[in-house]
């Protein structure tokens, strides 16, 4: 009813979406959006929806592009607007388009989605506004949550043995009963659910595997649990000084609990001109012995990895016990020093996988001097940039810890050192972070140390050199991610070998983490859920009969029978016939057709297939055996119907092949005592067996008697007789005079004319298995063959053959000699291909000059002597 | 995360074999669904169902053909047979004649399968005692004979059947972990897919292991 400008009408969208709903919840916004899934794209509707005391977000996923109805949109997600709840606008330097990500409290993972309608800024604009006044308005009146947003809350507990501790999912804003009403949407058995687009073929089904990886993905959340494990970040510019010999003790080991990661950056390992050229990136082994040498006691360790670049060098050490837990670790450089190039200045990083989360660790040493804020903050992009891990960038990583000599200074004159809390105000990095210029979305914990730069190396004195450099907070630690909480931020005064003092920060990090229980329990689940599915999800056709009946049969006669196939399962269904045995590639018997043989039905159409069946004389000897010595109807063939992915069904073609004199053996038809129509299998394959030992009733077969007779007495003259192209093999006549000789044609005159004489006589002739000369030895095609032993060949034929081959050639002798139009050599070819056949591989000229041999002289007192002779 | 777990490390291929009506297709949907299936319509064709289940901790894939039984369809149903890593053979224990034809089913199981082939004998309808027409007693000596596994079972009241599909798939399992099936070639039906990634290795995710840690 509704034409396409209606259905694309806002207000029409809206209020599809309302009618997913029961009275009580209201539809607020709409946004058309759509999510990157790999390659593809998928179109969502986003609706912000409010019942009396909460409000969620829930994604819808479309059945069909333009949804005309509610059934058509499908709850993909809910986000209820919860104390976990976040919209957040993504803004990347690798995707240009405005994305945006939802998450709240309940769902595993924040889902990403690009407004379908960028140039449309109103309506994402206000969705956003109208979330985001929701969210702060429920942050201000529940009473439950605490002031500060960011970073989210944790569990004051810093005792906690080191291994991590488990933390809760986070409560809603209020009780659960709140959010009670979601419950409805969230259906377990969605998965059988009728896809339209998956109905008429245009999106595929998902198998097994990618069913079962979706599945376990979507209920991440009954498996996941966050552990808190211990990170240590640590950095320190050593000026170029050996600093194996160094206590590192102070420095590394001030934690009271043992750390469960340690991320240790240096910079200015080596300043020499050797270094920097040749970018070393080899770590330095005696340092990180050293770094061993100094950890924390309360706990076993091992190096996980290092990375240097000239001066730079990061080792992240993992507690043994939680070694097992990192699956994944790649390590990566970047230099910017001169030309962006030397890594004089730059950064490296190590990106891991612990758990199920990622995590970045970044050390880099950014340009120098007061005056270089600008360039430092493009270093900081620059790393960004081109830091790239083999499928993340830096930001992608669930935690990022980035570290280093950051070489931001003080905005002061003033070289009076006075209360930190004022000097920290002229501190760059703050002022340029204050500005959103650099470190976006990191945070820093509050700095209560004195400035890290510049002493006089061996003291704690400030610069007395020359230039006496104004002190400045240039080593720094910051982190990104949510579930992130910094313990202590501290300097190490005790470390007098540089002119830095180390600076290290301890951190209490959320790791989504497997509960390997529940997660045994959800997979058990999911799978049973996945059996199901794939054997619910099988395509399947219904066929309107399995037995095709096709009753009588006769010979030379088409038949046809049809029936339906349909598609009434939800799936598109592919079909075929199906070969049967993989030696024998046939679909079908070769007198059958089957029309269409293979094809596609989407849900609710049907077709209809014709089976035909055609029984020519090539093909008849087949059938007869077949037919064996059934009395009536038998399964004479068995179609495979198979569907793509499901099952296969068997159609019998069913039906009772008429005996009639085409495909007998002559030998069976001299022993005929009454016609055959009025004979049954059964009776005739006993004669059959008998033909062999019994005497004949008559010398040859009356059929071929009787067609020669009439051609004789009728056709001697006719023209075009006995052609090679076989203009009269489909004629109606040809039917006709298989009744008149089935049925002995005694009483009625000859039905046909002298051409379909001929092309009865012709058919009669080859539909038997068994060519009329045979056996054949096949000498006797020798042309230089004696002809005289050529006649003791067919001298040995069984009588009713040679009795045959002697009237007929004598008939076709007295044809060739009688009519001025036959041609011998026309005649001796086609009579040579029908009487003389064989698996060998006999050239037709052979066959052609062999009959020759015999049509080119009369052959009269030979015949009359073996007619005697039988 | 990019290769997650595998929901299953081998697939095993079972056909399931017998006259009509001896309860081929209620035993799959019993072992399937776990339901009886009173008005089963008959099979007339070859369908299927699959299962995953666990033998020794592994995730085993079944995919179970079910063949029709009609004497009709026994030229085509032996196609089938190829690439079976396990068949079940059922007559129905209220019915003689399904018990005399076995032996025509295990030539056919035999000349078509491979050696290693597990053939489960089960005999069904146990839940019908007062009609039985062959004893336990014989069915059992005949699966001896013949070397194969055997049991009573019922599609309705679901005895045996757990049993029947596990013990067959354990029996299979069992001739993979001794070197009998050779899982390269397509007649063993079995396929292998690795196990799911450690935990522990740290496969490169790139080609490129300069960028690797050495770990
Ligand atoms: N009492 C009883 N009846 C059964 C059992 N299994 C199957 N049947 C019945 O036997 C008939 C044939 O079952 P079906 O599974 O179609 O046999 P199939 O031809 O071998 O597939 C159906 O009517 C079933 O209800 C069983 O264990 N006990
Ligand atoms: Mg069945």
């Amino acid at each position: 009813m509704n034409n396409g400008t209606v259905e694309n009408t806002p207000t029409f969208i809206f209020q599809i979406v309302q009618e997913k709903f029961l009275p009580g919840e209201t539809v607020k916004a709409v946004l058309h959006a759509y999510q990157r899934i790999g390659v593809e794209t998928s179109n969502r509707i986003l609706a912000l929806v409010a019942t009396q005391d909460s409000y969620a977000v829930f994604s819808f996923a479309l059945a069909c592009d333009k949804p005309r109805t509610f059934s058509d949109l499908v709850v993909d997600n809910i986000f209820p607007i919860d104390k976990g709840f976040r919209m957040e606008s993504e803004v990347r330097n690798t995707i240009s388009v405005l994305g945006f990500s939802l998450s709240s409290s309940q769902s595993a993972r924040k889902s990403t989605f690009y407004p379908s309608h960028p140039d449309d800024a109103d309506e994402y604009t206000s969705f956003k506004l109208l979330v985001d006044d929701i969210f702060d308005y429920k942050v201000r009146t529940a009473d439950t949550y605490p002031q500060a947003i960011v970073p989210p809350p944790f569990d004051d507990d810093e005792s906690g043995t080191g291994g991590g501790t488990t933390t809760d999912e986070s409560g809603f804003f209020g009780s659960e009963k709140e959010f009670s009403w979601l419950a409805r949407y969230r259906r377990e058995d969605d998965l059988l659910a009728i896809d339209r687009c998956i109905a008429d073929g245009s999106k595929p089904l998902l198998k097994g595997e990618s069913k079962f990886q979706y599945e376990l993905k979507k209920h991440e959340h009954e498996y996941i649990i966050n552990k808190t494990y211990r990170i240590y970040c640590a950095t320190w510019n050593v000026n170029g000084q050996q600093c194996n010999a160094t206590n590192l003790r102070p420095w590394l080991a001030a934690s009271e609990d043992p750390p469960d990661i340690y991320a240790i950056a240096f910079q200015e390992l080596d300043l020499s001109p050797k270094a920097i050229t040749l970018s070393e990136s080899r770590p330095d082994r005696s340092v990180i012995h050293n770094i061993m040498k100094s950890l924390h006691e309360g706990a076993q360790y091992e190096e996980l990895c290092s990375v240097r670049l000239v001066g730079m060098m990061l080792t992240i050490v993992v507690k043994r016990s939680i070694r097992p837990n990192i699956t994944r670790c790649e390590k990566q450089s970047v230099g910017t020093g001169a030309l962006n190039l030397m890594g004089n200045k730059g950064g490296v990083g190590v990106s891991l996988t612990l758990n199920e989360d990622s995590l970045c660790f970044v050390n880099s040493h950014l340009a120098a001097h007061v005056s270089e804020v600008q360039r430092r903050n493009e270093d900081f992009n620059e790393i960004n940039r081109r830091l790239l891990f083999s499928t993340q960038d830096i930001s992608n990583h669930d935690h990022i810890f980035w570290i280093g000599d950051l070489n931001y200074r003080l905005n002061m004159t003033s070289d009076e050192i006075t209360d930190y809390r004022v000097m920290l105000k002229f501190d760059q990095l703050n002022i340029e972070r204050a500005a959103h210029r650099v470190f976006e979305n990191y945070y820093e914990g509050e700095i209560t140390f004195q400035p890290t730069y510049k002493y006089d190396p061996g003291t704690d004195n400030w610069d007395s050199s020359e230039k006496h450099r104004q002190p400045a907070w240039c080593d720094r630690i910051l982190w990104r991610g949510d579930k992130i909480k910094q313990i202590v931020y501290r300097n190490v005064m005790k470390i007098q070998l540089s002119d830095h003092k180390p600076v290290y920060a301890t951190f209490l990090a959320d790791i989504k983490t497997k509960d390997e229980q529940k997660y045994k329990r959800v997979h058990e689940k999911i799978l049973k859920r996945v059996d199901k599915y794939e054997n619910d999800n099988q395509p399947q056709i219904t066929v309107e009969k399995t037995d095709l009946d096709f009753e009588e049969i006769k010979f030379n006669e088409e038949y046809f029978r049809d029936f339906t196939v349909a598609n009434n399962c939800h799936l598109p269904v592919e079909f075929s016939f199906k070969e049967k045995t993989e030696t024998d590639m046939r679909i079908c018997e070769d007198w059958i057709s089957i029309d269409p043989c293979y094809g596609t039905l989407i849900t609710g159409r049907s077709l209809s297939i014709r089976v035909k069946i055609h029984i020519k004389s090539e093909t008849v000897w087949r059938v007869i055996k077949k037919q064996g010595n059934h009395i009536g109807k038998i399964p004479l063939d068995i179609l495979v119907l198979h569907v793509k992915n499901g099952r296969d069904i068997f159609i019998t073609v069913m039906g009772e092949y008429k005996p009639s004199c085409f495909g007998l053996p002559v030998e069976t038809l001299c022993c005929l005592d009454k016609p055959i129509v009025d004979m049954q299998w059964s009776e005739l394959t006993e004669i059959q067996m008998k033909s062999t030992t019994e005497p004949f009733k008559i010398t040859m077969p009356r059929e071929i008697f009787l067609l020669i007779d009439y051609l004789y007495r009728v056709g001697m003259q006719e023209i075009n007789l006995f052609q090679l192209e076989r203009s009269f093999k489909v004629n109606d006549n040809i039917n006709e005079i298989r009744d008149w000789l089935d049925s002995c044609g005694a009483a009625e005159e000859f039905p046909g004319t002298p051409h379909t004489a001929a092309e009865a006589l012709l058919m009669l002739l080859e539909s038997s298995g068994n060519p009329l000369i045979h056996p054949l030895d096949l000498n006797v095609l020798n042309p230089d063959y004696p002809f005289e032993l050529c006649l003791r060949a067919i001298h040995k034929l069984s009588t009713p053959r040679k009795n045959v081959f002697l009237y007929l050639t004598m008939f076709l002798h007295e044809f060739i000699e009688q009519n001025r139009n036959a041609n011998i050599e026309v005649i001796a070819k086609l009579f040579g291909m029908i009487l003389i056949r064989s698996s060998h591989d006999i050239h037709g000229l052979q066959r052609k000059n062999f009959i020759k041999r015999f049509l080119s002289r009369g052959i009269f007192n030979f015949a009359r002597n073996e007619f005697k002779y039988s | 995360m990019s290769s997650g777990p595998y929901n299953y490390n081998y697939i095993f291929k079972y056909i399931i074999i017998g006259d009509m009506g001896v309860g081929k297709s209620c035993l799959l949907h019993q072992f399937t669904e776990k339901k009886f299936m009173a008005n089963c319509p008959h099979t007339i064709g070859v369908e299927f169902g699959t299962r995953i289940i666990e033998v020794a901790d592994k995730k085993i894939k079944l995919q179970i053909w079910d063949t029709a039984g009609q004497e009709r369809f026994r030229a085509v149903t032996r196609s089938y047979y190829r690439g079976a890593a396990g068949a079940l053979m059922v007559y129905d224990i209220t019915r003689r004649s399904t018990y005399n034809h076995l032996s025509s089913w295990l030539t056919d199981t035999r000349n078509l399968t491979n050696p290693n082939t597990v053939i489960f004998l089960i005999g069904n309808k146990s839940d019908l005692e007062s009609t039985r027409e062959v004893t336990y007693e014989e069915a059992k000596q005949f699966a001896d004979e013949n070397g194969l596994m055997f049991a009573e079972a019922s599609a309705m009241n679901g005895q045996n059947v757990e049993e029947a599909f596990l013990e067959t798939a354990r029996k299979i399992y069992q001739n993979i972990q001794e070197g009998r099936l050779d899982l390269n070639a397509s007649e063993s039906g079995v396929q292998h897919r690795p196990s799911q990634p450690g935990r522990t290795s740290l496969t490169s995710d790139t080609p490129n292991n300069k960028d690797q840690c050495s770990c």
